[in-house]
């Protein structure tokens, strides 16, 4: 097992050294010379021949990224251009916004999805498994950013139950809690269908194995087989799903947040892109992608815990 | 020489266009798709009226016989703006897809036909994998500027990995074949066999991903229009559309819903098509 962290680790660093040389070299992408973007484009030029000097922009672009990679090592991404404050600070306190409402949004998620998948899976082709996956197909196609105003305009405009948009409290208070159920519940719910329709497929081919055939001939009662033996081994590519679409979490918690005035990554990076700020543009996209390659290398070292034959292989 | 371009191996053919046909959520999917498809082309005939007048009188109305799906906050009729809305979000898919498969397609061949290029480019794939697809538009956007060109650009390069892996995969297991060996042996050069023999026996799974990554880029597309780095006001994209409505969510919720139902309606069509194209081409799959 110490063989296979240590490669599955090793693995991930080219891929992280690959996204910081993409997310370096957004400002040298764009149009026009980096120093006037950062400076502002009515900056004075001996402020933009300043801002050249002090990042670093008159260096070769080999001795910039250097700069660049071993300062984000150190937990400097620069500051931000519009509130001057450290990129490092403004992504922390979003990203632990963003954790809290991704989090929410997993838990209720996998609480409806799962049960659905199994139970359409147990009763396959009755009414329940055919009109179950037709909402998932269904709800695979819906536009996250409907899902997130009819929720605003259901819950918040026409019964008051909830408020329609911003952060709240704190968490652990009621009005923190109040704020997260609407977003959490849009960000959840896109995930529901692909992933009901996992389980099912995952738990039908488990129920066809050799092993259930076994249980069933000696007489286990059928919520036994599907409890006992079916449902572990159908559990394993979900946990595989569950890691892949923290993609679509991170991707939907951009339009989430946006829609819901959500303090989190996703509305800091559209934000900062409006504003053309782009060392906070530059750290949101970073702190993502890192977290997002840390969770996924997370869930294989998972896999390989939950399946032993996974190291071998 | 004759007998070897014609080399195939044995091809789903005439038996996955009985499939295809006999699916009938496929059929209705590409039914609905050509109607679509005839709508945009025939847009300035179609619409009822012309998508950016202004009528301040006729503000924030709702559906009625005059206006079918009622008028938004600058009374421009809303279904005339979600026909000719048609057109931009098909070209965008089509345009971003091009781009995916285009490139994808080239460096998946590249990868799987010569060892020395497959670890890099590889690498490369991993790294635009390991940003969320959103994201990586997100990013791409942010290098280029917001706008629906450079939207169509970040939606596509986000599509670039799955077609690069998938006919990379293709290209390894083609490569190793007789029909390929005796072409090499008979002289054929690289490009001859990418082109006559591994390209050809790629193209059925592309076709399918093809089909999904449409129904995916024009929901990507509709997602930056939606969060203002793709199209802008006042052009008539769905998501751009649904972006304006959000402000009269709370008392004209049509708005934002009929450009989202649209948007839903054409992704359901290409996901259907594409879930029919792929049962039809490889039936093992269908459970």
């Amino acid at each position: 097992m110490p063989v296979y962290v240590a490669r599955r680790v090793l693995l991930t660093i080219p891929t992280v050294l690959g996204t910081s040389i993409l997310v370096f070299l957004i400002l040298h992408l764009a149009p026009g010379d980096p120093a006037t973007i950062v400076a502002g484009p009515t900056a004075p030029p001996d402020v933009v021949a300043n801002i050249r000097t002090q990042l670093g922009l008159d260096q070769p672009v080999l001795v910039q990224y250097w700069r660049y990679l071993s300062h984000a090592l150190q937990g400097d991404l620069g500051r931000s251009m519009l509130t001057q404050r450290a990129v490092s600070e403004e992504v922390a306190v979003a990203f632990l916004n963003t954790f809290e409402l991704v989090i929410a949004a997993r838990i209720w998620s996998l609480l409806v999805a799962i049960p659905i998948g199994v139970v359409a899976a147990v009763k396959r082709r009755s009414i329940f498994d055919k009109l179950s996956m037709v909402a998932a197909l269904l709800g695979l196609s819906l536009p996250i950013f409907w899902i997130g105003l009819m929720a605003i305009w259901l819950f918040a405009f026409t019964l008051g139950w909830l408020p329609v948009s911003g952060r709240g409290g704190p968490l652990w208070t009621l009005d923190g809690l109040r704020h997260l159920v609407l977003p959490a519940l849009t960000l959840g719910g896109i995930q529901v269908p692909a992933l009901a329709r996992l389980t099912r497929s995952s738990v039908l081919e488990a129920l066809s194995q050799d092993y259930v055939r076994t249980a069933r001939a000696k007489g286990l009662a059928e919520r036994l087989v599907v409890a006992k033996h079916a449902l572990g081994n159908a559990l394993l590519p979900v946990v595989t799903i569950i890691g892949l679409q923290f993609a679509g979490l991170l991707g939907g918690a951009v339009v989430t947040e946006t829609i819901f005035s959500w303090p989190g990554l996703g509305r800091l990076a559209v934000t900062a892109i409006l504003t053309r700020d782009f060392p906070l543009v530059q750290g949101t996209i970073l702190v993502a992608a890192v977290t997002f390659v840390t969770i996924n290398l997370l869930v294989d070292l998972l896999y390989a815990v939950l399946d032993p034959r996974i190291k071998y292989a | 020489m004759t007998e070897l371009t014609r080399a195939r191996d044995p091809r789903p053919g005439s038996d996955a266009g009985r499939r295809l046909r006999r699916d009938r959520a496929a059929m209705a999917g590409a039914g609905c798709l050509l109607v679509l498809i005839l709508a945009a082309v025939f847009a300035p005939v179609v619409a009822p009226y012309d998508p950016t007048k202004v009528s301040m009188r006729e503000r924030l109305q709702p559906p009625s016989p005059k206006h079918a799906l009622g008028t938004d906050q600058f009374g421009r009729d809303i279904l005339s703006r979600i026909i000719h809305g048609a057109r931009i979000s098909l070209t965008i898919g089509l345009i971003s897809v091009g781009i995916g498969l285009g490139l994808g397609t080239t460096l998946g061949l590249i990868a799987g036909f010569f060892r020395r290029a497959d670890y890099p480019i590889s690498a490369l794939m991993d790294v635009l994998l390991s940003f969320p697809q959103i994201l990586l538009a997100i990013a791409i956007v942010a290098a280029l500027g917001p706008g629906i060109f450079n939207a169509m650009i970040a939606v596509g390069i986000g599509t670039v990995p799955a077609f690069t892996r998938l006919t990379r995969s293709s290209a390894l297991s083609i490569r190793e074949r007789e029909y390929v060996e005796a072409a090499r042996a008979l002289g054929a050069s690289n490009r001859r066999i990418i082109v006559r023999y591994v390209l050809p026996n790629s193209l059925a799974p592309l076709v399918v991903l093809g089909t999904l990554s449409l129904a995916a880029a024009i929901l990507a597309a509709a997602i930056l229009s939606f969060l203002g780095l793709g199209a802008r006001p006042p052009m008539p994209e769905w998501g751009a559309m649904a972006a304006e409505g959000r402000g009269f969510i709370a008392q004209f919720p049509h708005i934002a819903t009929f450009p989202s139902l649209a948007i839903f309606v054409v992704v359901l069509c290409f996901n259907l098509l594409g879930d029919g194209l792929r049962d039809a081409l490889d039936p093992h799959l269908r459970e």
